[in-house]
C-alpha cells in the first residue's frame, strides 16, 4: 500500500463512523445538520482521492493526501463534539432560547452569504466553557461546550455569553478596529519604558539614542527588524486579551448579574496556578468587569472582587515578561473602547432589556415553586434563579423541597426556559 | 367533591397572582378560557419531551421488596433507566408490550387544599395506550408528573411531545385536626420522569426477617 491508499482508508473509516453517528437521537436540527455537512465534506474528499489514478501527478496526489489528513485532524474532534451534543445529560431546554439570543446578537453582522446562526451545544470533558467557530465547512455554525458535570446546571449558562462574544468579535471584525491602536500603544509603552526594555532584552545597541529622544526611539523600534518579533508578540497578547475582555463584556451585558455569579462559581478564587498570557490576570479581569458593570447598568454582588486572587506569573523569560507587561498596559488603555464596542453591539441587536422588576416577579413565582410565565427576557430568568439560589431562606417554609432545594431549583429554572420557549412558539411560530 | 371547570378556571386565574399564598398552577399550556369552554371537570395534560425506558439489557430483574443498594438518586436512576429527549415535531415509537416513563409537559403546583388523580385519555386507551397506573397527586405536589405509558394494544403507538395524553381531576381535601399533609415524595420538583425508590418499611422489614 502507498500513502494514497492509507489516506483513502482513513477517509472511509471517518465516513463510516460519521454515518454511524447519523443514528444518534438528535435533540435539534442544527446538531444533525452539522454532522451532515461534515459527512458531505469527507465524502467529497474520498471521491477526489478515488478519482486520482496512475496518471495523476505525484504532487497532486501528495497534496490531496495532506488535505485529507489535515481535515481528519480538524474535524474528528468536531464529530466527537456533535456526538456529545446528543447526550441526555445536556439541558436541551437552553438550546432554543440561547439560539434566538445568539441570532439576535449576530444578525446585524451577518455576511451577505451567511444564513442565520446555527448553534450546537455540548457537554465537554473540560472544565472551562469554550467555543469552536469560524469552521470552514460549517459556515454560520457556532459550537459551544459546557463542562460535563455542570452541563445541566442552568446557573452556569450565562457563561455561554462569553463564548458568544468570541463569535461576535469575529463577525463584527473588531480585531481590525483596534489592531492599529494596539500596535501604537505597545510601541508607546516600549518607548516610555525604554530603560527597562533595554535591560529586559539585554540590548546593548543604540547607545547614541537618549531615552528622552522618544521620536527617534519610536522610529527605530518600529523599523528595526530585531524588534519586529517582540512587538508582534506584545501586540498578539494585547489583542488576545482584548478579545477575551470583550467576550467577558458581552457575557456581562447579555446576562447581567447572573454572568458575574456564574463567573465566580467557575473561576473563584482561581482556576489554575499560572496565568495564561492571552488573558488579563484574574483580578484585572474582574476589575474590568466591575468597571463595565456601571456602564451596563449591572449591579455587581457586594465584595465581588474579594472572591478572586491573581494567578502566579507565567514562566516567561525576562524579556517576555516585559512584553506581557506592555500588553497589559495596552489593554488598560483600550478598555473604554472595548466597553463602547460591546455596548454598541448589544444595543444594535435590539433585544428585550433586562428588568429588575421582572426579576422580582419571576423570583416571587420561584418562591411558590412554579415557573414564571410571560417572561420577556431570558436574562431575567437567570438573575431570578441566582437570587433564589443565594437566598439561605429559600423555601425554608416548604419542608417538602428543603432537602433537595438545589435540584428542585435547577429543574424549575430549566422548566422556566421551556415555558419561555413554548410561549414564544405559540405566539410567534416556530423557527 | 370533584372541582368543576369553572372552579378550576377560577383557581388557575387566582394562581397567576403571586400574592395568592398557596395557588393552583398548571403551566405552560393550560388555557383558562379553554377549560371554561370545555365545561369538563378535568384539565388535559400533554406529554413532555423527556422519556425514560428501563435498561433491559443490563437489569436481570426488579425486586421491589429487596432493599436497593445505597445510592444517590441520580446514580440509581441512571443505573435502571435510560433517558431520551424527544424534540417537538419528533416522535417515540412505543411498541406493543413495551413500557416507558414520560413526564407531563406542564409543571403543576397543587395547593394543600386539593388532591387529584391522573386518568388517561380514552381516545388513547382505545388505541392501546394506557397511561398512569399510579395516578394519585397529593396536596402540595410541585413539578412535572411522571406518567407510566404502556402499549397494551397490537400496533405501535407514536408518542409525540405536546400531545394531550391524560387528564387531571382535582378534589377538595377535607380539613382535619391533624397538620395538613403535603407531598414529600422523591417526585417533587422534577421536570424529567423519575423512577423513585421502593423500600421496605418497618413492618415489611420485620415480616421479612421473621
Amino acid at each position: 500500500m502507498v500513502p494514497a491508499d492509507y489516506t483513502l482508508q482513513r477517509l472511509r473509516a471517518v465516513i463510516a463512523q460519521a454515518k454511524a453517528l447519523q443514528c444518534s437521537e438528535f435533540p435539534y436540527d442544527h446538531s444533525q445538520q452539522a454532522l451532515e455537512r461534515v459527512l458531505a465534506h469527507f465524502r467529497l474528499l474520498a471521491e477526489t482521492m478515488e478519482s486520482l489514478g496512475d496518471n495523476s501527478s505525484t504532487e497532486v496526489v501528495q497534496q490531496q493526501c495532506a488535505i485529507a489528513t489535515r481535515d481528519i485532524h480538524v474535524y474528528l474532534p468536531l464529530l466527537g463534539f456533535i456526538l456529545r451534543s446528543t447526550n441526555a445529560r445536556n439541558a436541551f431546554e437552553f438550546h432554543r432560547p440561547f439560539l434566538r439570543l445568539a441570532q439576535d446578537v449576530l444578525r446585524p453582522h451577518a455576511d451577505g452569504g451567511h444564513v442565520d446562526t446555527c448553534l450546537v451545544m455540548s457537554s465537554e470533558w473540560d472544565f472551562v466553557p469554550y467555543i469552536y467557530h469560524d469552521i470552514p465547512k460549517l459556515p454560520g455554525f457556532i459550537l459551544i461546550g459546557l463542562p460535563a458535570p455542570e452541563s445541566s446546571n442552568p446557573l452556569l449558562f450565562p457563561l455561554a455569553g462569553h463564548e458568544l462574544g468570541h463569535e461576535l468579535w469575529n463577525r463584527a471584525r473588531h480585531a481590525a478596529k483596534i489592531q492599529r491602536v494596539s500596535e501604537n500603544l505597545v510601541l508607546d509603552e516600549m518607548v516610555q519604558k525604554w530603560a527597562e526594555c533595554r535591560e529586559a532584552f539585554r540590548w546593548r545597541e543604540w547607545e547614541d539614542v537618549s531615552a528622552d529622544a522618544t521620536d527617534e526611539l519610536r522610529q527605530r523600534l518600529s523599523t528595526d527588524l530585531f524588534w519586529l518579533e517582540p512587538r508582534v508578540q506584545a501586540v498578539w497578547w494585547a489583542m488576545s486579551q482584548a478579545e477575551e475582555t470583550f467576550s467577558d463584556l458581552i457575557g456581562l451585558q447579555l446576562f447581567g448579574e447572573s454572568f458575574l455569579y456564574a463567573f465566580a462559581y467557575l473561576l473563584s478564587p482561581r482556576l489554575s496556578v499560572h496565568r495564561a498570557a492571552r488573558y488579563p490576570n484574574l483580578r484585572e479581569r474582574v476589575g474590568n468587569l466591575l468597571k463595565a458593570a456601571g456602564e451596563f447598568g449591572v449591579l455587581p454582588p457586594q465584595d465581588f472582587d474579594q472572591q478572586f486572587e491573581d494567578l502566579d506569573a507565567p514562566h516567561l523569560a525576562e524579556s517576555d515578561q516585559f512584553l506581557l507587561d506592555v500588553a497589559d498596559h495596552s489593554l488598560a488603555q483600550i478598555l473604554p473602547k472595548l466597553t463602547e464596542m460591546a455596548k454598541g453591539d448589544i444595543t444594535s441587536a435590539n433585544m428585550a432589556g433586562r428588568s429588575a422588576g421582572e426579576v422580582e416577579r419571576i423570583r416571587a413565582r420561584y418562591d411558590l415553586v412554579v415557573p414564571a410565565e410571560n417572561v420577556k427576557c431570558l436574562t431575567d430568568i437567570f438573575n431570578a434563579a441566582w437570587h433564589a439560589f443565594l437566598d439561605p431562606d429559600l423555601w425554608s417554609d416548604l419542608p417538602e423541597v428543603q432537602d433537595s432545594r438545589e435540584k428542585v431549583l435547577k429543574n424549575l429554572v430549566l422548566k422556566n426556559m421551556e415555558v419561555f420557549e413554548i410561549e414564544h412558539i405559540l405566539t410567534e411560530g416556530a423557527t | 367533591m370533584i372541582l368543576n371547570a369553572a372552579r378550576i378556571a377560577d383557581m388557575l386565574r387566582e394562581g397567576q397572582d403571586s400574592d395568592t399564598p398557596d395557588p393552583l398552577v398548571i403551566t405552560p399550556t393550560a388555557s383558562i378560557q379553554e377549560i371554561e369552554r370545555s365545561g369538563s371537570a378535568s384539565v388535559d395534560l400533554r406529554l413532555g419531551t423527556w422519556l425514560a425506558e428501563m435498561r433491559h439489557a443490563r437489569i436481570t430483574h426488579l425486586e421491589p421488596a429487596k432493599p436497593e443498594p445505597e445510592q444517590d438518586e441520580k446514580t440509581h436512576e441512571v443505573e435502571l433507566t435510560k433517558l431520551h429527549y424527544v424534540r417537538y415535531g419528533s416522535r417515540y415509537l412505543l411498541h406493543p408490550g413495551n413500557f416507558v416513563l414520560g413526564a407531563t409537559l406542564e409543571w403543576i403546583r397543587v395547593p394543600s387544599s386539593l388532591a387529584g388523580y391522573i386518568v388517561g385519555k380514552s381516545s388513547w386507551g382505545r388505541r392501546g395506550l394506557v397511561i398512569a397506573t399510579a395516578a394519585g397527586v397529593h396536596p402540595g405536589f410541585k413539578g412535572c408528573l411522571t406518567l407510566e405509558l404502556s402499549n397494551v394494544g397490537e400496533v405501535p403507538v407514536a408518542l409525540e411531545p405536546g400531545m394531550r395524553t391524560c387528564q387531571l381531576f382535582l378534589h377538595r381535601v377535607e380539613k382535619g385536626h391533624l397538620p395538613q399533609h403535603v407531598d414529600t415524595s422523591h417526585f417533587i420538583g422534577l421536570r424529567q420522569p423519575a423512577l423513585g425508590h421502593v423500600r421496605r418499611d418497618a413492618v415489611a422489614q420485620k415480616l421479612a426477617s421473621a
